[in-house]
This record gives C-alpha cells, sequence and structure tokens, in this order.
C-alpha cells in the first residue's frame, strides 16, 4: 500500500452543457450536472457500484461509489473549468496508505476521462496544487 | 465555602478560555449585522470589481458548511448504508452557517475551513465567469484550524457551555475537595 502518493483533484474543460440555473439576481442551480453524469457514467462502466448523482449546493454535484467493495467519492464543481475530487472516504483509509482498489480506479478514471470525447486538458493535482498556477500531472497514481 | 470557590474556578475559567469564544463569537455576530453599504465598502478595499462585490454582499442563501457530518457521508452498513436523513445532516450542530453572512463573508470562511470547497461559479451579470479562493490570495486552514474554526456556531456555544460546567465545574470540585474542608 505503501510509496505511491495520490492527485485526488483532476481540471479539465469539457463541452458538455454547464446546466447552471440563475434568476436575475443570483445563481438557483450550480452548474456541472451533466459532467457529474457522464463521471458517473464512466466509473459504472469501469465496473463500479454507483450511488445517485445528488445536488450539493456550492459545491456542486457529487455521488458515492464501490470499487472492490471500497467506499469512493466524487465531486464536480464548475468554477472557470471543472474541478473534480475523487477520495477515498473510508475511516482510517489514508491513515494505514493508499488502499490498492482507490489507486487502481483512479488510474483507469484517469485514462478514461484523458480519452473521453467530450473532456479536454484533463490534469491532476496535490490539494495544495489545485489552483496554484502548476500545470499539473497527466496521471493522478505515482511512486513516492 | 468549597462551592463559592468551586465557582470562582468556573467563573476564571469563563475568562480564559470562554472569554476568547466569546470574543470570537462576538465577531462573528458582528460581522453578521453589517450593512449593504458597509459590506460593498469593505470588498471594494479589497480590491473586487463592483458587479463582483455587488453579488457577494448578496444575503447569503446557501446552504452553510458541513462540518462534521458531510454531504459525502454514508451511514455504516449496518444501518442501511444510505445518506444521512437530512434532518441529522442539516442540524444546527453539523452547520457552519452564521447568522447574517452575506454570500462572500461564507464563501470565504467555507473556503477556509473546507478542504473540498475551493470556489464557484458567479452570475452571467457579474461578466466574471467564477472565483477561486487560491487565486484571490486566501490561504485555508491547517487540519486543527479547520476543526476549530469550522464548528458551527450551535456546537461553538454547546462546547463552552460543556467545558465550563463539566471540565471546569469538575476541576473547581477537585479543588474545594483538596482545600475546602
Amino acid at each position: 500500500m505503501g510509496g505511491v502518493t495520490v492527485r485526488r483533484w483532476a481540471e479539465f474543460a469539457s463541452d458538455l452543457p454547464e446546466d447552471q440555473i440563475e434568476d436575475e439576481h443570483d445563481i438557483v442551480q450550480y452548474g456541472g450536472k451533466s459532467v457529474a453524469e457522464a463521471i458517473h457514467a464512466v466509473l459504472e462502466g469501469l465496473g463500479c457500484a454507483m450511488e445517485p448523482v445528488t445536488y450539493a449546493h456550492e459545491h456542486g454535484w457529487q455521488f458515492s461509489f464501490r470499487y472492490k467493495e471500497r467506499g469512493l467519492w466524487c465531486q464536480v464543481t464548475l468554477i472557470e473549468e471543472y474541478l473534480v475530487v475523487v477520495d477515498d472516504r473510508t475511516f482510517f483509509g489514508k491513515a494505514l496508505g493508499y488502499h490498492p482498489a482507490y489507486q487502481e480506479i483512479m488510474t483507469k478514471l484517469a485514462r478514461a476521462l484523458a480519452e473521453h470525447p467530450r473532456f479536454s486538458n484533463v490534469r491532476w493535482y496535490f490539494d495544495h496544487q489545485v489552483h496554484s498556477g502548476e500545470p499539473g500531472a497527466k496521471e493522478p497514481v505515482a511512486a513516492a | 465555602m468549597g462551592r463559592k470557590q468551586g465557582e470562582l474556578a468556573l467563573d476564571v475559567g469563563s475568562l480564559l478560555y470562554g472569554g476568547a469564544e466569546l470574543k470570537g463569537l462576538s465577531e462573528v455576530a458582528k460581522m453578521g449585522r453589517m450593512t449593504r453599504a458597509e459590506r460593498l465598502a469593505k470588498y471594494a478595499a479589497e480590491g473586487l470589481e463592483p458587479k463582483f462585490a455587488e453579488n457577494w454582499a448578496l444575503p447569503d442563501v446557501g446552504q452553510g458548511h458541513h462540518a462534521f457530518i458531510r454531504q459525502s457521508d454514508l451511514l455504516p452498513k449496518f444501518l442501511g448504508g444510505g445518506p444521512f436523513p437530512r434532518e441529522i445532516l442539516d442540524h444546527s450542530l453539523n452547520v457552519l452557517k452564521p447568522v447574517g453572512f452575506d454570500k462572500g463573508q461564507q464563501n470565504v470562511l467555507h473556503f477556509k475551513v473546507d478542504e473540498d470547497f475551493f470556489g464557484g461559479r458567479l452570475p452571467k451579470w457579474v461578466g466574471q465567469r467564477g472565483w477561486s479562493g487560491k487565486r484571490m490570495g486566501l490561504t485555508k486552514y491547517g487540519e486543527l484550524g479547520r476543526n476549530w474554526h469550522g464548528r458551527p456556531i450551535a456546537a461553538r456555544e454547546l462546547g463552552l457551555g460543556l467545558v465550563e460546567l463539566g471540565l471546569l465545574g469538575d476541576f473547581g470540585d477537585m479543588l474545594t475537595d483538596e482545600e475546602g474542608e
């Protein structure tokens, strides 16, 4: 389990509808639903057991899923581009190192997003690198 | 006599710990009572574009920051494994959403205390697609700071009471038992 780092954040552009709903004053519903649903479909195709996509207000859209019995979570926030986080929310999960199932699905997801016809310029980041101006990595999982 | 000493210890504790907590809560309450003009002036002084400032000075109608049980958390398998009921998730003891805060105040606070919140979109009339806390020069709290500053107001108030009546009260009683007889 040890000796590996995982960039849990991805940023990318998409030509899918933004889905943001506004009235004359402010945002009524934050965007990102279509992108969340597209990632949801990708993960389902990769063999994950999916919970439905739900609205998370300022956070955007989110869903929980399981890969090889590991409980994971994904959030999609539309800022300037789409900012996505995929995390292992299992209690003590990170304290014991990144679980092999988490590493495996992150690697598979990165490949699927890079090849997805509706997404472009996918970059992966550690927490401290998000919106830092750093170029990001092509792969989320790397040797420490 | 012993009782009096216990009460004194409790009051001193109030000043040392609760005093700082009350000051913090008083600052939060003061921020929530600002007029719209004061809010616009504050954001202008911080360098926000006028339309951005106008949007951030709107009353916050968001859901707040879920401190202890996050929206993404699922019930344990033996309880069905589904999402937590909204009554628990959105309880005032779990949500940090200070009264009277505008969008900007809540966004800044939310950015600082939530490791999964980095910014958001703005409505089209603002003329700026979105805001990023990092790009605005804000910094996130570390783990300890997130836990401390991310506590819901109701939990802070309850925590204050628990510390006074529990730990310090017990400490006061201990002093009484040893010295008061």
